[in-house]
């Protein structure tokens, strides 16, 4: 899903927000089908919670629109978007039971007493929270709260749903298996949503698309695995997974233009780039062999630590006077001895996965 | 001894209310079971004679009973005003806020002498508000408000507003924001808002500034006397009266100790009614 066969059910056009001059979102433009789940992903104050604020209706852009169903809703306060959303530490009304939490979106809906029980009890079932509806939310434990937080958000059949770094309270075990279960249910009630996180895992394993922001801006979107794989430039690159940026100068090398690291590493880069640059590569994209290369002129890289991390091992190399981090996967080398402290091996970096920025030569 | 450090740092404090508290106290218990006598002053007599009469006698009977009357006035109409100004506090600037409970506890650095006067030329017969409402002509002589019932509500009321408005404010202050967001988001207006969130959330700040207010309305003596009219009388200048004009300690005592009655049993059932209508307190 791409939003482009289905018509868009949630817009953003060219929205902007500052405040006091400063602005925190810069013409983002987002389009969303029905149904669709899409990840903002960004570290904290690249303007992602202010988004979220536009689509929820915390705040106004000062300019372009934000449209639901192809009716732009700028202007409509809060309480009238069928818009709902997952806080960050699930802000339940500590004095109603989980029951009167769930219930609230309808009772302001004015929903029948009939219907809002059926819809209620729907709703519990559906979060596994059967014989916890007369606690407090004081009385639960943080998973069983993120639960509540969901099911009063989707009970009340929202347009969009909106999770605002709804996992981050989580501890890591919790966090893995609510995050499968969400999705799967995002996937079963087919609600279009927006996960706002900085967790990189939590967008991988929710969305269908993924949108990088930076500074205000969203610089690439698509799905997980094209963003991961073709990042649209280095910021992307080093957001995504664990990065090296090596420093290098543009050489020439048997009539190619190249990138030289260090002393010895040379690594063909035919794209315009001139003097010192930036390499900015991915751990998982350095590769070590024990024999040199057509990439290599002299002097092997030294092994300084080897960690594992269970399916990949973590090899910190020094290559010259510069630090390369290096991922592995553990099958791939038999001998792992030989890769002992102080070991010589031979950096090389995968043909195409790096991408080199120009430095400032100030 | 090292079991008894801890309580040493009662010390200072205990120099204070010991002597100046305890120790009274216990000697108006003792005094409320004695018996006044014309001539020897109070004899000790074990006799609960004081407290029969003070619990039977309709005069008696009559100035608790204004008493409770004019502390339930005092601190509903104080709760009333304080939810708005309290709500007023949390929503404007920092400096707004600060000029706000700036003008809010002033009433506590004046004194009561000088809040007198200044009420004098509001409310009193030729004052300000008389003035005005002869001239728009809605009175043709001035209503006496100053050295009656009113005046007293009125001389209650500033006294003890800040003490129904501060608690009240600390519990409104520690509603996270996010709450009222997280209700709009849900659909509640404002109204709802409020009344669904805001004000069961307050509940215990509001019961502990109406017990504060209650118990200091009951036992006030100076606003009674200096605002007020022996019309409608109150316990604390009664109790003064039995004292110091009638000369009847044990008959006073045995009010002073009625009076303590009363506002304690009024703090507990105000306890446990917390416990009933805001349940998420008790059970964390």
């Amino acid at each position: 899903m791409t939003g482009a066969d289905q018509p868009a059910e949630l817009v953003l056009r060219d929205v902007r927000k500052a405040f006091d001059g400063y602005i925190a979102v810069d013409r983002c433009s987002l389009s969303l089908a029905k149904g669709e789940v899409v990840a903002i992903l960004g570290p904290s104050g690249c303007g992602k919670s202010t988004l979220l604020n536009l689509i929820a209706g915390f705040e106004e852009p000062d300019f372009g629109d934000v449209a639901l169903r192809g009716e732009i809703i700028n202007k409509v306060p809060p309480n009238r978007r069928n818009v709902a959303m997952v806080f960050q530490n699930y802000a339940l009304f500590p004095h109603m039971t989980v029951a009167e939490n769930i219930a609230y979106g309808l009772k302001a809906r004015r929903v029948s007493k009939a219907e809002l029980q059926t819809r209620v009890a729907g709703a519990v079932a559906l979060l596994k929270l059967t014989g916890f509806e007369d606690r407090f939310p004081a009385q639960l434990s943080g998973g069983q709260r993120q639960r509540v937080a969901v099911a009063r958000a989707i009970v009340v059949d929202p347009d969009v749903l909106l999770l605002d770094e709804a996992f981050s309270a989580l501890d890591r075990n919790l966090r893995d298996q609510m995050q499968l279960e969400l999705s799967l249910l995002l996937r079963r009630l087919s609600v279009t949503t927006v996960i706002v996180t900085h967790d990189q895992q939590e967008a991988f394993t929710l969305a269908d698309r993924i949108a990088i922001m930076k500074e205000g801006r969203i610089v690439q979107v698509g799905p997980p695995k094209e963003v991961y794989r073709n990042p649209a430039d280095s910021y992307v690159l080093r957001f995504l997974g664990r990065a090296n940026s090596l420093p290098g100068v543009v050489v020439q090398h048997e009539g190619r233009r190249c990138v030289q690291v260090g002393e010895g590493l040379v690594v063909a880069h035919d794209l315009p780039a001139e003097g010192e640059v930036s390499v900015n590569v991915r751990a998982e994209d350095v590769v070590i062999s024990l024999v040199p290369t057509a990439a290599h002129r002299h002097s092997p890289a030294r092994v300084v630590l080897v960690t594992s991390l269970g399916a990949q091992q973590r090899v910190v190399l020094r290559l010259d006077d510069l630090q390369v981090v290096a991922e592995i996967p553990t099958a791939s080398i038999a001998d792992w001895d030989s890769l002992h402290r102080n070991a010589g091996v031979y950096v090389d970096l995968r043909p195409g996965s790096f991408i080199v920025d120009q430095r400032s030569s100030a | 001894m090292r079991a008894l450090r801890p309580w040493l740092w009662l010390l200072p404090a205990g120099c204070i209310v010991v002597p100046l508290f305890f120790l009274p106290t216990a000697m108006m218990v003792r005094n409320s079971v004695y018996r006044d006598d014309p001539v020897r002053f109070i004899v000790p007599d074990f006799t609960f004679v004081n407290y029969f009469t003070v619990l039977s006698d309709p005069y008696y009977l009559r100035v608790f009973g204004n008493s409770l009357w004019l502390a339930t006035l005092v601190a509903l109409i104080a709760l009333v005003m304080a939810y708005p100004f309290a709500h007023l506090i949390t929503r404007v600037s920092d400096r707004t806020r600060l000029m706000l409970l700036w003008v809010l506890c002033l009433p506590l650095y004046v004194s009561i002498i000088m809040r007198v006067f200044g009420w004098i030329i509001i409310i009193g017969d030729l004052g300000l508000l008389n003035q005005l409402l002869m001239k728009i002509g809605i009175v043709a002589k001035p209503v006496r408000i100053l050295f009656e019932f009113e005046g007293m509500v009125v001389g209650m009321l500033h006294r003890y507003f800040p003490l129904m408005v501060l608690p009240l404010l600390a519990s409104m202050q520690k509603i996270d924001p996010v709450l009222l967001r997280s209700a709009s988001n849900l659909g509640a207006g404002r109204l709802r808002t409020w009344y669904s969130i805001i004000l069961p959330l307050t509940i215990p700040g509001a019961v502990a500034g109406t017990q504060l207010v209650f118990a200091g309305v009951l036992s006030d003596y100076v606003i009674p006397m200096l605002m007020g009219s022996t019309r409608f009388p109150v316990t604390a200048p009664t109790i003064f009266l039995e004292a110091a004009t009638n000369a009847s300690w044990a008959k006073a005592g045995a009010m002073g100790i009625v009076l303590l009655g009363i506002v304690l049993a009024i703090n507990v059932v105000a306890g446990v009614w917390i416990g009933r209508a805001a349940p998420w307190t008790r059970r964390t």
